[in-house]
């Protein structure tokens, strides 16, 4: 699916958050959003979910406007997965999972085979398997993450928006999900902190400041020094590590 | 019976026969509940409960003397009715608001649709249409709904987020909670106070047919509504906005989920006053036994709500017989304990 | 409506009713007796062989016309029954100690149900008088609690007697009740008529939480301060008995204090004594002259109600006038 944003504005009364934002998204790409703490990834993530109505602009997918669509025509095409979404509720694994076929159901009928087979197969590809009947109290904060990422799969969309999916995850599952991420043919659009594994697993990178776009596109092109410091305030460098990867190193910060 | 119709009233889904089961039996326990209870109390044997009933239903029996046959069929049974039905509707409004607010101490009068409703009857009973009980239940009933049309304006332009609508609620409670204690101290008479009393404790003595066909039609609708809500409910469990990405209308679903809860409750509080506690630990109690899937929650918390309800106002007939204790005393000394002991069982105490 | 829904409810329902229709009394019909009670017409085919009275004051009036023999029960008895009845009264099953519900009503099988007052029939307690009537069972509200303006509330009282008599076949001994009770009004109000100025008077009833109630314009001390030459000081309150403050009362500075002793009812400051010490320790009521003269009148607060017991309290309250304000 191809997601658009034009002349994208969006913030809460007296403050903007989102600014002008232009960007575009190809079908089946992998984008990360890269940005400070505060610089708009969060807001124009969920802009692009459809989650927030634009102040002013537009948010496109496949050239139809996003807040056009129904709640539900909008779960059939798009996943979200927020960065921290806990509950008190004792739910399951399997049903946390089984929430992402809301949008596929009547309401009137419960979850049928088809639906049990996509759940099933989202809990083996993110290694949950096991963890089916666990409630969600007793899951770590990794386990927590790619159980939304299972539910995400099971609403089988043909685009994938996470914030900061690898936050609370271990290194293994960190890869582990990222490979997933970036070898799934659906368009995804990932907020990321850390700079290399959003240069190695993206396709393309988007460099958000105080909300607006102040660069976009290949890691090379998009994590320079300047730009660096510019919208971090960090002195860095950017080499190779020992696999061949893009690595950034940090001076320390000056006084 | 128009009960079993109500709570069967969500079409069972085509799955397992261990389902079915659980359905069937659950309706059974309901049934056999309804059936005990009406012989519970003062007056009535089962023979003459097969006198009254079998009469109607045109088996040749001798019949009962007329008033006896009243106690039973004009009193007993639409009193046991009652009790099952408002004991339903607090249990699946409880179940809902628990999911909409996502706070777990949420039950059905949170929203001040009670105190509205205590506010509502006072007001009655203090311009003197007192002297007929329809006066005071319609009085209550306009007074919940007044002050869930006040909770609904306060909150107009807002995206009905959990904590707004809980802090919205408690103050228009507050605020007719003030009222009420204002419109008593300016005329301050004993039947103004007996009337809240009623009110807030909630007591099924004033059971009659009309208020069960009223509440039956009402519990049928509103459950049928809540119920097909499940999903939403469901989706609510993780916060607004995954709630949104899940395909949950969120603004429209508590739109719908407020207005059918607030009106169950506030027919419920209209028909026997705020009988406390039900709403608040039967979800939590079912939620024990078959987990937060609303699909299965919401149908079982209506009967569990209607059998806790009917057993506890069979114990009020009785204990303190012939003294008449108002149902929400008891629903409280029975249900803490059992509160409590879900609590320790899922280790959270 | 409730009828209409037991018609949806069930298939054969209005024969059935229709045919066990069956008279409840026991005695030999005579010619049918209509009856006026707070606006319903009661019209008793047969003398009631079972009645149900509401309250202490319905049940202690019947007891004083003798019919204990065909009462099946009472209830909601405010303090002990008179000593006078206390015999009769024991044989009288007892229905509820408080208010009656209509449950345990219709199970005792009542063909008149009689009440002090028309805020006992709503659905949560006895039941409304029309479903009662529905099944045939009258039911009578004492004349008393339906003021109609003209008639003064001793008559009321004495319209109930005369009503009872009527309906339970009593007629000369309710008659002689009356005519006696009247007599005793007569002679309250001849006594009232000859005293030189009017005391004023407070009726303080109980005590709740430190807020005493007084009688207001409504109820029957302020009849009975009119009739023994006496002025209510709380008249101008349009409450039976409304609740004001001591400040007030001190205030209002009356000649004479009446004090309701309730001790049979057992609670705490129920009893005129205990009524007096709070009077004392307050520093405005102390300061009274009445209290300090000792002008005060007990009285049993039961008797401050309309109840048979009511003239007993009036020749008492004349009586304890000469006393205290003779002088």
């Amino acid at each position: 699916m191809r997601i658009s944003a034009e002349h994208l504005d969006w913030g809460v009364p007296g403050k903007a958050i989102v600014r002008d934002v232009e960007l575009v998204v190809e079908p089946g790409e992998t984008v990360g959003l890269i940005g400070p703490n505060g610089s708009g990834k969060s807001s124009l993530l969920r802009c692009l979910a459809g989650l927030r109505t634009p102040v002013a602009g537009a948010v496109r997918w496949d050239g139809a406007d996003a807040a056009s669509l129904g709640p539900r025509d909008r779960a059939l095409r798009l996943a979200f997965v927020e960065q921290t979404a806990d509950t008190d509720s004792d739910l399951r694994v399997a049903e946390v999972v089984m929430l992402g076929r809301t949008a596929h159901r009547s309401r009137w009928r419960g979850p049928d085979a088809h639906d049990r087979e996509v759940v099933a197969a989202a809990l083996d590809r993110l290694d949950l398997a096991d963890l089916a009947d666990r409630p969600w109290k007793q899951l770590s904060g990794g386990e927590r993450q790619r159980t939304h990422l299972a539910r995400a799969l099971a609403q089988e969309t043909r685009a994938l928006l996470l914030d900061e999916p690898t936050n609370h995850l271990d290194v293994r599952h960190q890869l582990e999900l990222m490979e997933l991420v970036s070898g799934t043919p659906q368009t995804v659009v990932v907020a990321l902190h850390d700079l290399a594994q959003a240069a190695r697993y993206c396709d393309r990178l988007v460099l958000l400041h105080r909300g607006a776009l102040v660069a976009q596109g290949g890691a090379t092109e998009v994590l320079t020094a300047p730009l660096l410091r510019e919208v971090f305030e960090v002195d860095a460098e950017i080499g190779r590590d020992g696999l061949g990867h893009l690595a950034v190193g940090y001076r320390e910060p000056a006084r | 019976m128009a009960d079993t119709a109500v709570l069967a009233e969500p079409p069972a889904p085509p799955e397992p026969v261990r389902r079915t089961l659980t359905t069937v039996l659950c309706l059974a326990f309901l049934v056999l509940s309804l059936v005990l209870a009406v012989r519970i109390g003062a007056g009535t044997g089962w023979a003459e409960i097969g006198r009254a009933v079998g009469g109607r239903l045109g088996v040749p029996v001798v019949p009962l003397s007329r008033l006896q046959d009243s106690l039973i069929w004009d009193l007993r049974v639409p009193r046991v009715l009652l009790a099952a039905l408002v004991g339903a509707a607090l249990a699946v409004c409880g179940a809902a608001l628990q999911s909409v607010t996502r706070n777990s101490l949420a039950d059905p009068y949170l929203l001040g649709v009670s105190s509205g409703a205590s506010t509502g009857a006072v007001v009655v009973v203090v311009l003197g249409f007192g002297g007929s009980r329809l006066g005071v239940t319609g009085g209550a009933l306009i007074g919940a709904l007044v002050a869930f049309s006040v909770l609904m304006l306060l909150l107009r332009r807002t995206g009905l987020d959990s904590v707004r609508v809980v802090l919205t609620g408690v103050v228009v409670g507050q605020l007719f909670a003030a009222l009420t204690s204002l419109i008593l101290l300016s005329s301050g008479d004993a039947d103004s106070i007996r009337a809240v009393t009623h009110w807030l404790l909630g007591s099924l003595a004033s059971a009659r047919w009309s208020s069960v066909a009223v509440c039956a039609v009402v519990l049928a609708l509103g459950l049928l509504v809540v119920w097909l809500c499940s999903a939403a409910l469901d989706g609510f469990a993780f916060g607004t906005d995954t709630a949104a990405s899940l395909g949950v209308d969120v603004r429209t679903t508590r739109i719908v989920l407020l207005v059918t809860t607030s009106v169950l409750t506030a027919v419920a509080v209209a028909a026997v006053g705020a009988v406390g506690f039900v709403g608040l630990i039967v979800p939590h109690g079912v939620r024990f036994l078959v987990g937060p899937l609303h699909r299965r929650l919401l149908p079982l918390s209506a009967v569990v709500g209607a059998v806790f309800l009917v057993w506890t106002d069979a114990v009020t007939r009785v204990v303190f017989a012939p003294l008449e204790v108002p149902v929400g005393v008891f629903t409280a000394l029975l249900g803490v304990p059992l509160f409590l002991l879900v609590l320790r069982r899922r280790g959270e105490l | 409506m409730s009828h209409a829904a037991r018609l949806g409810l069930a298939l054969t329902a209005a024969a059935f009713v229709a045919g066990c229709a069956a008279p409840g009394g026991g005695a030999a019909p005579t010619s049918s007796v209509v009856v006026d009670s707070c606006g319903k017409q009661l019209t008793f085919t047969g003398t009631p062989q079972r009645v149900v009275t509401l309250d202490q004051n319905s049940t202690e009036t019947l007891l004083a016309l003798g019919v204990a023999d065909r009462m099946a029960g009472t209830a909601n008895l405010k303090t002990k029954v008179s000593p006078r009845f206390a015999e009769a009264y024991a044989k009288i099953p007892v229905l509820s100690p408080k208010v009656l519900t209509s449950e345990p009503l219709r199970a005792a099988n009542p063909d008149v149900v009689v009440s002090s007052f028309e805020e006992h029939f709503t659905t949560d307690r006895a039941g409304t008088r029309d479903e009662l009537a529905e099944l045939g069972v009258p039911s009578y509200v004492s004349a008393v609690n339906c003021p109609d303006g003209t008639t003064p509330p001793f008559e009321r009282l004495f319209r109930d007697y005369e009503n009872f008599g009527k309906f339970l076949g009593v007629a000369d001994k309710a008659n002689a009740l009356a005519a006696e009770q009247r007599a005793a009004v007569a002679e309250v109000q001849a006594a009232g008529a000859k005293r030189p100025r009017a005391p004023k008077v407070v009726w303080i009833y109980s005590v709740f939480k430190d807020v005493p109630y007084v009688a207001g314009r409504d109820g029957m001390p302020s009849q009975m301060s009119k009739i023994a030459g006496a002025v209510n000081v709380f008249d101008d309150v349009a409450q039976e008995w409304p609740e004001v403050s001591w400040e007030e009362i001190a205030r209002r500075n009356p000649d004479v204090i009446v004090v309701g002793d309730l001790s049979e009812r057992g609670n705490p400051g129920d009893k005129a004594s205990e009524k007096l010490a709070m009077m004392r320790e307050h520093p405005a009521v102390a300061q009274l002259d009445a209290l300090k003269g000792g002008r005060v009148i007990e009285l049993p607060g039961i008797e401050m109600d309309p109840s048979v017991r009511t003239v007993d309290a009036l020749r008492a309250f004349s009586k304890g006038l000469d006393e205290v304000a003779g002088g």
